[in-house]
């Protein structure tokens, strides 16, 4: 007789023959229960009791249930090899649903998958490596199977949370960022701070996780937001907040190891070198060629010395105009001149010159006799003064064609006049592509003309373009000027923002400082917002030590040099004297390092030694 | 939960999933075994809820999962993809309705064997020991209703086999 099939949540249709011939066909792969049971119990000892329940009630309720419900369902968040021994050894009463644990997974995610990534990288590492004794390598299995486990089963969500952090990275204020991941990281020291007051932690687990928890906070304060949020404030923007971090890191270690009476020096000074080699990494990484140097008046006269191509001569002569202008200009020009004359000895004969790119080259001195005589054209400047309404291109095209003819022909002051008066009419503030290159164009050719001081009638329509273009980034840390106005967004009092401010406005922004240093800043021109716009300078004129400098570094570098020897950029300083709470607030970062780093300690200190007898609450 | 209530509501789904990768029913049982002394050995790893079916079927399933392939890397295990029972045929020829049943069996394994792999394995572990869609769906990492899915399509696409592999018989 054929055993029949038993199928306890039919679904439709399934009682048919068709169950019963698929039943019958596998019956090479049933086993009989008795005879299975006995090959498991043959494995773990006849004496197991397999009736029993599998968990071990006895130990574990007096010292676990006792325990806050959020612990207790962060704990069951916790891959196991995070967790404390004294937690392991007696199980865990946890679990439950997913949504039991939603908020302690929210708010621990970004620390545990962050301490996953690094433990599975070590573990990965270490397995590459080998070397390790019987006993070790044992406990390196166990560790990556949890390992897997854990990744397994939070895959997704830690998938979901690294993007969510790239994104915003990129569209969040720093300071967004800074505060999910301290406050997670401050979550998951808090859930050890209360299994340490169960007496299930020891002081050497602890110090083992606020010390990764440091070194991972510091890491990210050198990477991410630190440094840009501290812009004008060197020493604790690039040194202490990592240093503090660092300092609490090597205490926390320091008092878990004063526990570890008796204990295998070798593995601990194996721990210390594996430290010591990660913060080494990271410092190496930050100030190395893969960190953002900023970039000083020296590195843009090194880099103007060394510059042999005329790729960017507008750019570049933009630099130099404002550093010249800021006093700080002193770099050898030969390479420039060089490279500038090939091209010019090639490009004017063959009649393939861009006139856009003479008035740069000229004011920088690659110009020679022959190269001026090419370009005279008085006719032209007999047309620009033929007419008195204003001109139709901006004073960019005008510029070399007048400096060719001033400096080999004459022009009449009666013709001087009559240009200055065209170009300073077609200054148009409210045509909807006028930027800050129209001004600083039209007071080229005043000066040139030797008409500096009718500059001033630009002054109203200088103010209004810088109004328009200027940008004020979203929390307002940075502000700039923009190429155009058009196609901003604005607030209700008409105000553009952008949630992130781009390093190509950095040639406008350039432009409106040298405007800034030969008219005025404006009167709409809060203390606050120069000191935005310093921010801005700062932040794009920090350059990778792998790539070197280039004009797109070196530009707001130039700016920034000019605006701090502005009378307006004084004044504005003192009256920026911080407050009390405005130094609070400049240094929420520090201590927030400060307040994390004492807590850990406190928290080390507090926690039972090894060995040390574990009390049950209550 | 006690091993034995693991064991029973377990075993005929894992042995049906091990045997799918490639174990043979030998090796899928004895692999079987060897999980379920090692869930009892390493308990107090577990860290979910006993009664928590998904996280239950995705520890055992981890450490099976680890068992066979150390016991690949070892030379150990492993071999055919799937093997089915020789069904003897019939002693007594006036028997016709044994002869026809074992005829429908031997038409149901070697369909078995046409069908796609994730087919196939959701019914070998439904029918082996008509194990529950919920212990099938934890050990899968699905939830119930895409058990019952998938174990409807399997079933049609069976039936769809069987009827193609009765015609091809009658042709030739």
């Amino acid at each position: 007789m054929k055993k029949p099939l038993v199928i306890e949540d039919l679904i439709e249709g399934e009682g048919d023959q068709l169950s019963q011939d698929l039943f019958d066909g596998l019956g090479e792969l049933r086993a009989g229960h008795d005879e299975f049971l006995r090959g498991v119990k043959q494995r773990i000892g006849e004496e197991a009791e397999t009736s029993e329940p599998m968990e071990s009630d006895e130990s574990k309720p007096q010292a676990i249930l006792k325990l806050p419900v959020f612990v207790q369902r962060a704990a069951a968040f916790f891959p196991p090899i995070l967790l404390p021994q004294g937690m392991i050894k007696i199980g865990l009463p946890v679990g439950g649903k997913l949504s039991t644990k939603l908020l302690p997974g929210v708010l621990l995610l970004p620390a545990i998958s962050a301490a996953m990534v690094l433990l599975t990288l070590a573990l990965g590492l270490r397995a590459v490596l080998g070397g390790e004794k019987l006993g070790q390598r044992q406990n390196e299995v166990a560790a990556r199977d949890d390992s897997k486990a854990w990744w397994r089963r939070y895959w997704l969500p830690s998938l979901v949370m690294m993007i969510g952090v790239v994104w915003m990275l990129f569209h969040a204020p720093a300071d967004a960022l800074t505060l999910l991941v301290s406050f997670s990281t401050l979550v998951f020291l808090g859930v050890y701070a209360s299994l340490t007051r169960a007496g299930l932690a020891s002081r050497q687990e602890v110090a083992k996780r606020a010390a990764v928890a440091m070194y991972w906070l510091m890491a990210i304060s050198l990477q991410l937001s630190v440094p840009d949020t501290f812009g004008g404030h060197g020493l604790i923007g690039a040194w202490l907040v990592p240093l503090v971090l660092v300092f609490g890191g090597v205490v926390c270690w320091r008092l878990g190891k004063l526990g570890r009476r008796g204990r295998d020096p070798v593995a601990g000074r194996s721990r210390a070198v594996m430290v010591v080699c990660f913060v080494a990494v990271v410092l190496a990484l930050h100030f190395g060629p893969t960190g953002k140097s900023p970039t000083s008046p020296e590195d843009v006269n090194q880099w103007l010395s060394s510059l042999d191509d005329t790729s960017q001569i507008n750019q570049v002569e933009l630099i130099a105009s404002n550093m010249e202008a800021a006093g700080e200009l002193s770099f050898d020009p030969k390479a420039l001149r060089s490279a500038a004359k090939r091209r010019l000895d090639e490009e004017i004969p063959g009649r393939s010159f861009n006139l856009l790119y003479a008035a740069a080259l000229m004011e920088l001195g690659c110009f020679e006799e022959e190269h001026y005589r090419a370009l005279v054209n008085p006719e032209a400047i007999e047309r620009y003064t033929r007419s008195a309404v204003p001109m139709a291109n901006n004073a960019r095209h005008l510029l070399p064609v007048l400096m060719a003819e001033l400096h080999l022909g004459s022009v009449s002051m009666e013709q001087r006049e009559a240009i200055a008066s065209r170009v300073i009419a077609a200054v148009d503030p409210d045509h909807k592509y006028a930027h800050a290159e129209d001004v600083f164009y039209a007071v080229r050719v005043l000066d040139v003309l030797g008409l500096s001081d009718r500059a001033t009638e630009l002054q109203p329509a200088a103010d209004a373009i810088l109004r328009a273009t200027w940008v004020l980034e979203d929390d307002e840390e940075e502000g700039a000027f923009a190429s155009f106005s058009i196609g901003l967004e604005r607030d209700e009092t008409g105000l553009a923002r952008a949630d992130r401010l781009t390093f190509v406005w950095g040639h406008a922004t350039a432009e409106s400082i040298w405007i800034m240093n030969r008219l005025g800043v404006p009167q709409w021109m809060s203390a606050r917002d120069l000191g935005v716009l310093d921010a801005y300078l700062e932040r794009t004129s920090r350059y990778y030590g792998f790539s070197g400098i280039d004009a797109y570094d070196a530009e707001p570098a130039a700016a920034q040099a000019l605006m701090h020897a502005l009378p307006e950029w004084k004044a504005a300083q003192a009256e920026l004297e911080p407050t009390i709470l405005g130094t609070f607030y400049d240094l929420r970062a520090l201590l927030a390092a400060v307040l994390l780093a004492a807590f850990s300690i406190i928290l080390t200190w507090m926690a039972p030694e090894e060995g040390e007898e574990v009390v049950p609450l209550g | 939960m006690d091993l034995e209530s693991l064991i029973s509501s377990h075993r005929g789904s894992l042995i049906a999933l091990i045997s799918t990768w490639g174990a043979s029913p030998r090796d899928a049982v004895e692999l079987a075994q060897d999980t379920f002394s090692e869930a009892y050995l390493s308990r107090d790893r577990y860290k979910g809820e006993w009664d928590d079916l998904k996280a239950l079927g995705a520890w055992l399933l981890g450490i099976a999962n680890n068992l066979f392939h150390a016991g690949q890397r070892a030379g150990s295990g492993g071999g055919r993809l799937i093997s089915m029972p020789e069904v003897p045929v019939a002693d007594r020829p006036e028997d016709t309705e044994a002869q026809e049943r074992e005829e429908r069996v031997r038409g149901v394994q070697q369909a078995l064997l046409q069908l796609k792999a994730t087919e196939r394995t959701v019914l070998l572990m439904r029918y082996t020991e008509g194990s529950s869609l919920a212990v099938i769906g934890s050990l899968l990492g699905l939830g119930e209703r895409a058990v019952e899915g998938r174990l409807r399509r399997a079933r049609a696409a069976l039936k769809e086999q069987l009827e193609k592999n009765m015609l091809l018989e009658e042709r030739s």
